[in-house]
C-alpha cells in the first residue's frame, strides 16, 4: 500500500496496483490528474543552443595562462619591505627577467609573442629573459615542461644537467633532480650534457644521469605522457617516483631512503591505486593520512 | 584515458552533456531564462577554475551544487518562461474535464499555478515532465532522497489540481 503522501507521484511514475488507480478513478482525482499532465507535457522551454553557448564561454574563459611571478621580488621577501619595494622596481624597470610557475597539481601554459607554447608540468617553472626575447630564445627550465616552437631563431631550454637545442620540433625536457630525460616527437632536438652531443629525431628519446649520457631509446607515444595524466617510470629510483607523486598529487611522502629502481606508471586521479601501482611490486605498504595530505611508506 | 576535466576535450563533453540540463533546472528555480543561461556559464567558469580538484564524475553534480549556490545569491525571481508545443498526443482518459474549459485557458491557469508552486516543488514537477528526468535522476541532483522527490511531485500535483476547482 502506498502512502497518502507520495500517491500522485507514484500513479505518475505508474506504480500504483489496480484497486490503487481504481480509489483515484472513482475520487475523481485520476480525470484531473490526467489533464494536468496531458496539458504540462506540453510546455517546453526555449531552445538553447548548447553550441554558441559553449562559444560564449570559451570567449570568455581563454585557457589557462601560466602564473608570472616576479623573479626579483621573490628572494626579497623577508628582507625589509623598502628592499623589496627596491628590488621590485630594479625588476620592473631593470631587467626583463620572468618566471613562470605552475604550482603543484596545476599544469600551466604559456604563450610567447612569436606564439612558442610551451606547457609546464605540475610544480616546475621557467625563466626567461623578456626584453632581449627577441635577439636570444632561451629558457632555464625547473621541473619539466613541454615545447611547441615556432620557426625563428635558434631556441635553448637551460637545465641543470645539461642543454637542448632546438632545431625545429615538439619535445619534452624532463630535468628532476640530477636527471635530465628528453623526449623527441616531431623534429629534431640536440642535446648537450657532460661534454656530449646527440641529436634527437621523430620517437627518439635520451637520458643523462649524473653528468652521463646514455644511449638514444625509442618510444612510441606522440605527445608526453604526462599530459595526458600519466607519470611513466622505466628504471627510475622509487624516490624520486615518489617525489613525482608528490608533485602530481600535492601530498607530503613520508617514505625511508629506499633507492631502489621502479619500472611502471601511474595516473593523476587517483592516489590509492597510484599507491598500489607503485607499491605493490616493491613490496612495500602504504597508508594515506585521514586528511589525504599524507602518506606513509614502509 | 585518464580523466581530467582542465582538458579543452573533456570540458567541452561535459559541458555539451550537461550545461541544457543545468540551464533548465536554474529556469526552473529562477523564472528567467536570461538570468538561467548566465548562471549556467557561471558555474561552468567555476568547474573550469577548479577543473584540477573536480574529476569527471563529480562534475555534474558540482555543476549544480555551484549553480543552486550562485541562484540562492540572486534575490530577484521571475515566472518561469514555457512555451506550448502541440506534440498532439492522445488523452489518457475520456473522463477529463478538459472540456469544461477552453483549451487555451486552462494551459494559462496551468502556468499559472506552476509559478505558483514553491521552487522547490516546481522544479521537481518541471524536470520531471519537460526534461523527463526520473525521480532517481533529480534526487541525485538535488541532493535529496527519492521519497522526498515524491513527496514534492505529491504536493505539487495537490496543488495544481487546484485549478480545476476555480472557475
Amino acid at each position: 500500500m502506498n502512502e497518502k503522501d507520495t500517491i500522485y507521484a507514484k500513479w505518475l511514475n505508474g506504480e500504483l496496483d489496480a484497486s490503487e488507480l481504481e480509489a483515484l478513478r472513482k475520487s475523481g482525482e485520476l480525470g484531473e490528474l490526467e489533464a494536468i499532465i496531458n496539458v504540462a507535457d506540453d510546455m517546453v522551454l526555449p531552445k538553447y543552443d548548447l553550441e554558441e553557448a559553449f562559444q560564449k564561454f570559451k570567449s570568455n574563459h581563454p585557457p589557462r595562462t601560466a602564473k608570472i611571478v616576479a623573479m626579483r621580488a621573490k628572494w626579497a621577501i623577508g628582507i625589509a619591505a623598502s628592499l623589496v619595494l627596491l628590488a621590485a622596481a630594479w625588476f620592473l624597470f631593470g631587467s626583463g627577467e620572468t618566471q613562470i610557475v605552475a604550482d603543484n597539481q596545476e599544469t600551466a601554459t604559456h604563450t610567447f609573442r612569436d606564439r612558442t607554447s610551451v606547457v609546464l608540468n605540475d610544480g616546475s617553472n621557467f625563466v626567461y629573459d623578456k626584453n632581449n626575447w627577441e635577439k636570444q630564445r632561451m629558457v632555464q627550465l625547473t621541473g619539466e615542461a613541454y615545447f611547441e616552437v615556432k620557426t625563428g631563431t635558434s631556441f635553448i631550454v637551460e637545465t641543470a644537467n645539461g642543454k637542448v637545442e632546438v632545431l625545429g620540433t615538439g619535445f619534452n625536457v624532463r630535468a628532476w633532480g640530477d636527471k635530465l630525460h628528453v623526449e623527441c616527437y616531431h623534429g629534431k632536438v640536440r642535446v648537450t650534457a657532460a661534454g656530449q652531443e646527440t641529436v634527437l629525431t621523430k620517437n627518439e628519446a635520451v637520458n643523462v644521469v649524473k653528468g652521463k649520457m646514455e644511449n638514444k631509446s625509442t618510444i612510441s607515444h606522440a605527445s608526453p605522457l604526462w599530459s595526458t595524466g600519466t607519470s611513466r617510470f622505466y628504471e627510475e629510483n622509487v624516490d624520486d617516483v615518489f617525489k613525482e607523486l608528490e608533485r602530481q598529487f600535492d601530498v607530503i611522502v613520508n617514505a625511508p631512503t629506499l633507492g631502489r629502481p621502479f619500472s611502471g606508471s601511474f595516473q593523476h586521479d587517483d592516489i590509492n591505486q597510484a599507491l598500489n601501482n607503485i607499491c605493490k611490486p616493491l613490496n612495500l605498504n602504504f597508508d594515506v593520512s585521514a586528511d589525504g595530505k599524507t602518506v606513509t611508506i614502509e | 584515458m585518464p580523466n581530467n576535466v582542465c582538458q579543452e576535450k573533456t570540458f567541452k563533453s561535459i559541458f555539451m552533456a550537461q550545461a541544457e540540463g543545468l540551464r533548465n533546472f536554474l529556469a526552473y528555480k529562477t523564472g528567467n531564462l536570461q538570468q538561467a543561461e548566465d548562471l549556467v556559464q557561471d558555474a561552468f567558469g567555476k568547474l573550469w577554475e577548479n577543473c584540477a580538484k573536480v574529476t569527471t564524475e563529480k562534475a555534474k553534480s558540482f555543476l549544480f551544487t555551484v549553480a543552486n549556490n550562485l541562484f540562492l545569491n540572486q534575490v530577484e525571481h521571475k515566472k518561469v518562461v514555457l512555451k506550448y508545443e502541440k506534440r498532439g498526443h492522445t488523452q489518457r482518459s475520456d473522463e477529463t474535464p478538459q472540456y469544461l474549459m477552453e483549451e487555451d485557458e486552462f494551459r494559462q491557469r496551468l502556468a499559472a499555478a506552476i509559478n505558483d508552486l514553491p521552487e522547490g516543488q516546481r522544479a521537481v514537477f518541471l524536470m520531471n515532465r519537460i526534461d523527463k528526468k526520473t525521480y532517481r535522476e533529480i534526487a541525485a541532483v538535488l541532493e535529496i532522497s527519492v521519497k522526498a522527490v515524491e513527496k514534492r511531485m505529491h504536493n505539487a500535483l495537490t496543488a495544481l489540481r487546484k485549478i480545476h476547482k476555480k472557475v
